[in-house]
């Protein structure tokens, strides 16, 4: 079960709706049922790997309360790293001892699998590990509390990651009836992210999984920046439909979760990009790692090297912003492709370049594409295919394709992507304002809603659990 | 300057689906549909519907406003919106039950979408099964190539009455589910025919209709009621309503198969081109060569509970492989190294099934000639049999009926 399923938009959601705010009255008892709900959403959706979420849930809680944080640290990384990353290393050994022509010693791959949320639920314990080592918060004794943080069923899929304090804090004031202003809230957010995932998300996918998808399947430059920005379109459309999603079905629960997205393709630089995509990812490596990696470098190397710090450091975080999105060299190679840019961000600054922002912008999405370009290429072999397509080594690609793509879905779904992300429409929150309080507009956005539920059911998943 | 770029977008929008999906004339189109369906079409300019809403929505969004002190309470408006459509595609889609997932038939389904549609071809045949006025001895289980296997010609031959429950895309988990439904009746069929596709015996397993519940395992049945909820709330279903609501009126084309009460099933005549054109297509999609692969366990699984289940009940299993056309086995690759590793696999595994039980029966008729050299006369295309074809393969099958019958009734009771 995901969040974007029948099953839980027509079933699990009304449901616990109905219990939360029908059966129980006090605050505590509505943390006990959310815990009750995620535990059983989890289960719903891969109950193999519950007794690890409970596991890690638990003694994180307990290394916290010792004070043992190192420990803790260690533990939920050694199980991020064994559940998601020793594959790629026993293939990088076996690729090594291959080409050293030691056959023999290769090692067989596990067949672990991959928990659900685990990226996320790992990053929110750490956080809050770090956060008790540094004092900025006291180790929490409310087991419970901690345990819905840990399982909360709205974010566990795919984030937003929060910090412990400001979802736990809101756990104290659980709304006691409906208010129906959050509610609304929570339902526009619920249909336009609902909306943006089947409508636009999906539609582009729908064509990238087919044909294109592999080196045969296209030639030229334009089909081949056509699927690059179909890409952009559809990862972005995917992960900020699921999180308008994910941040509405909390509504609906009184928890306010923190933004994941502000328009990222209306930044003007890279800088400005990491603060408006992925937003509580960003947040979290420029918190606990680069900040304290570039004050550690600045104390070492003195403040004349402050700059080769900062390069330092922005590879360093980038390449593991990389890392984490997935075990393979594409997703690294990504990574440290968008620390060289914002490398160059800096260094272009410090220098008071001025550019007019109508030719900066066009070059940094031009670099943001190219970006994409490595994100999305399964292999080298297809990566070098694109990059060879998308700087016309290929021509500029076959009239009969050009014309299959153009009469595609994807197409007018692609324009409107567009039209939403250059209007700075893209997003739920740009969308609800105090003027929503209108009939019609709340008549018209659930009407939308319910045609939508109408076209889930493809095959296509949130593109982000899977990282 | 928004509002003027949402009007562009939203022209474009219309332009498009009038340029290349003429919805103007788009219900008109019926008799152009070769598998019944609007299906991708619908779901395009469905979805282009929607993508419309969804920029007049954004494009008619009101300005911000100072919240009044008593806002209307907008979420119950939200939820009479979503209701309101929701329980109306989906009480159509109930009512139209265009994919025969429930028993009722209230409104005029067009036979030629029942079957084409695979859970309302097992929907049909439940429904002639519980209404035959007589016990049928004789049981016919198979896929689309026992659809025309004609129940009175073993009558005829044998004196048994016969029912032909095959289904198109019938597999195992149709001949398990079928099989526990007929012999939970009161009067039982004393033999099963069942008719085998591939040596991997694997085929895919189509939804099955919400009468077959009780009768499928735990998972399966779980399985099932999922697939049936996400088929409800589908645009399939839609498309498939609307093609149900406008085919009776627009197509004058007539159905391409029908059951008569025993269960055969009467198909259409093809022109010879047709058949050619399909012989073709056919041959492509079944090449031996490539459908060829190990045996599959579930579908073994599944083959063996009907076998116990039989012995259990004591009736006998007579499994059939349906003749090829020589047409086709001219083109195919049978000389195939895999084919011929996966015969050899299946014809292991069928001795062992005879070995050890005595209700098995076997008969593999997949070169048999006297039906396959019949080509066009005897064949749609690769292996779907026409009257004549079918007669002759009852007749092969004859003998090992009566065996079967012997066993059933002088040898085991």
């Amino acid at each position: 079960m995901t969040i974007a399923s029948h099953v839980f938009l027509l079933i699990f959601l009304p449901l616990a709706a109905f219990a939360y705010y029908g059966l129980f009255r006090r605050p505590r008892l509505k943390m006990f049922f959310l815990l009750f709900a995620s535990y059983a959403f989890y289960a719903l959706a891969d109950w193999k790997f519950l007794p690890l979420l409970l596991a890690l849930s638990f003694f994180t809680f307990l290394l916290a309360r010792r004070g043992w944080i190192g420990a803790g640290v260690a533990l939920n990384l050694g199980a991020l790293a064994l559940f998601k990353y020793l594959n790629f290393g026993i293939e990088g050994y076996n690729a090594a001892m291959t080409a050293l022509g030691l056959s023999a010693a290769v090692a067989k791959a596990l067949e672990l699998g991959l928990p659900l949320g685990i990226s996320f639920y790992v990053f929110k314990h750490i956080g809050y590990l770090l956060d008790v080592q540094r004092g900025r918060i006291p180790a929490t004794s409310d087991f419970w509390a901690f345990a819905t943080f840990s399982a909360y069923f709205p974010q566990i899929s795919a984030g937003p990651i929060s910090g412990f304090q400001e979802t736990a804090e809101q756990y104290a004031s659980l709304p006691d009836r409906p208010r129906h202003d959050q509610i609304y809230s929570g339902l526009l957010y619920l249909s336009m992210g609902l909306t943006k995932k089947v409508l636009i998300a999906d539609s582009l996918g729908t064509l990238l999984a087919s044909s294109t998808n592999s080196v045969d399947g296209f030639a030229g430059a334009i089909p081949a920046w056509y699927i690059v920005l179909a890409y952009t379109m559809q990862l972005y459309f995917d992960f900020s439909g699921y999180t308008d999603m994910v941040l509405g079905v909390s509504m609906i629960f009184g928890v306010t979760l923190p933004p994941n997205f502000n328009s990222p393709y209306l930044a003007t630089n890279p800088a400005e990009f990491w603060e408006r995509w992925h937003m509580s990812l960003s947040n979290w490596f420029n918190y606990y790692l680069f900040s304290p990696m570039s004050r550690s470098l600045l104390r070492k190397w003195g403040a004349q090297k402050r700059d080769q710090a900062q390069y330092v450091a922005n590879l360093a975080t980038m390449s593991l912003v990389g890392l984490w999105h997935g075990a393979g060299l594409s997703y690294i190679f990504w990574g440290l492709y968008h620390g060289l840019l914002l490398n160059f961000n800096a260094w272009w600054k410090r220098r008071n370049i001025n550019i007019p922002t109508w030719i900066g912008r066009p070059i940094f999405l031009f670099s943001i594409l190219l970006g994409w370009a490595f994100f999305m290429s399964p292999d080298s072999e297809y990566l070098i295919h694109l990059f060879k397509q998308l700087f016309g080594l290929g021509g500029l690609g076959d009239t009969a394709l050009m014309l299959e793509l153009a009469q595609n879905f994807a197409t007018p779904a692609l324009v409107v992507a567009l039209l939403l992300t250059a209007t700075g429409l893209s997003e739920a929150s740009s969308v609800f304002n105090a003027g929503q309080y209108r009939v019609w507009y709340a008549v018209l956005w659930g009407v939308l809603a319910a045609l939508s539920l109408f076209l889930l059911g493809g095959q296509i998943q949130f593109l982000y659990v899977q990282f | 300057m928004k509002r003027f770029w949402f009007l562009v977008v939203g022209l474009l929008l219309v332009s498009y689906a009038v340029y290349f999906h003429d919805p103007a004339t788009f219900f008109t189109r019926s008799d152009q549909m070769l598998y019944l369906t609007y299906d991708g079409l619908f779901r395009e300019i469905f979805s282009v519907g929607i993508l419309s809403l969804f920029l007049l929505i954004l494009g008619l969004m009101p300005a911000p406003a100072a919240l009044e002190s008593h806002p209307p309470r907008c979420a119950p408006i939200w939820g009479m919106g979503f209701l309101l459509v929701l329980l109306s595609l989906i009480g159509l889609i109930l009512y139209a039950n265009p994919h025969g997932m429930f028993p009722w038939k209230f409104a005029k389904i067009s036979p030629t979408i029942s079957t084409f549609v695979p859970t309302a071809a097992r929907t049909d045949k439940i429904a002639l099964y519980n209404n035959l006025d007589f016990s049928p001895e004789v049981l016919i289980l198979g896929s689309s190539r026992a659809l025309t296997i004609p129940s009175a010609r073993i009558l005829e031959n044998t004196g048994y009455r016969t029912f032909n429950m095959s289904v198109n895309g019938g597999g195992p988990l149709d001949f398990l589910t079928f099989g526990r439904f007929t012999l939970s009746k009161d009067e039982p069929p004393t033999v099963l025919i069942v008719e085998l596709v591939y040596p991997s015996l694997k085929v895919p397993e189509n939804p099955m209709p919400v009468s077959m519940l009780p009768y499928l395992e735990t998972d399966k049945g779980l399985e099932t009621a999922d697939k049936i909820f996400h088929d409800v709330v589908s645009l399939q279903s839609i498309s498939d309503t609307v093609y149900q609501f406008t085919y009776g009126l627009l197509s004058k084309r007539p159905p391409n198969m029908t059951y008569i009460a025993d269960g055969t099933g009467i198909r259409v005549e093809l022109t010879e081109k047709q058949y050619r054109s399909e012989l073709e297509r056919i041959t492509k999609n079944v090449n031996q060569a490539s459908k060829c692969a190990a045996l599959d366990a579930l579908a073994m699984g599944q083959l063996e509970s009907l076998i116990e289940l039989a012995a259990q009940k004591q009736v006998a299993v007579l499994f059939y492989r349906s003749p090829l056309n020589a047409d086709y086995l001219d083109m195919a690759e049978s000389d195939h190294p895999d084919f011929i590793r996966c015969e050899a696999l299946f014809n292991t595994y069928m001795s062992d099934l005879l070995a050890s039980h005595p209700n098995v029966f076997f008969r593999d008729l997949t070169y048999y000639e006297t039906v396959g050299a019949l080509r066009w006369d005897g064949y749609y295309d690769v292996h779907h049999l026409k009257p004549l074809a079918a007669q002759l393969v009852v007749d092969a099958l004859t003998p090992d009926i009566q065996k079967a019958m012997e066993w059933a009734i002088d040898g085991n009771r």
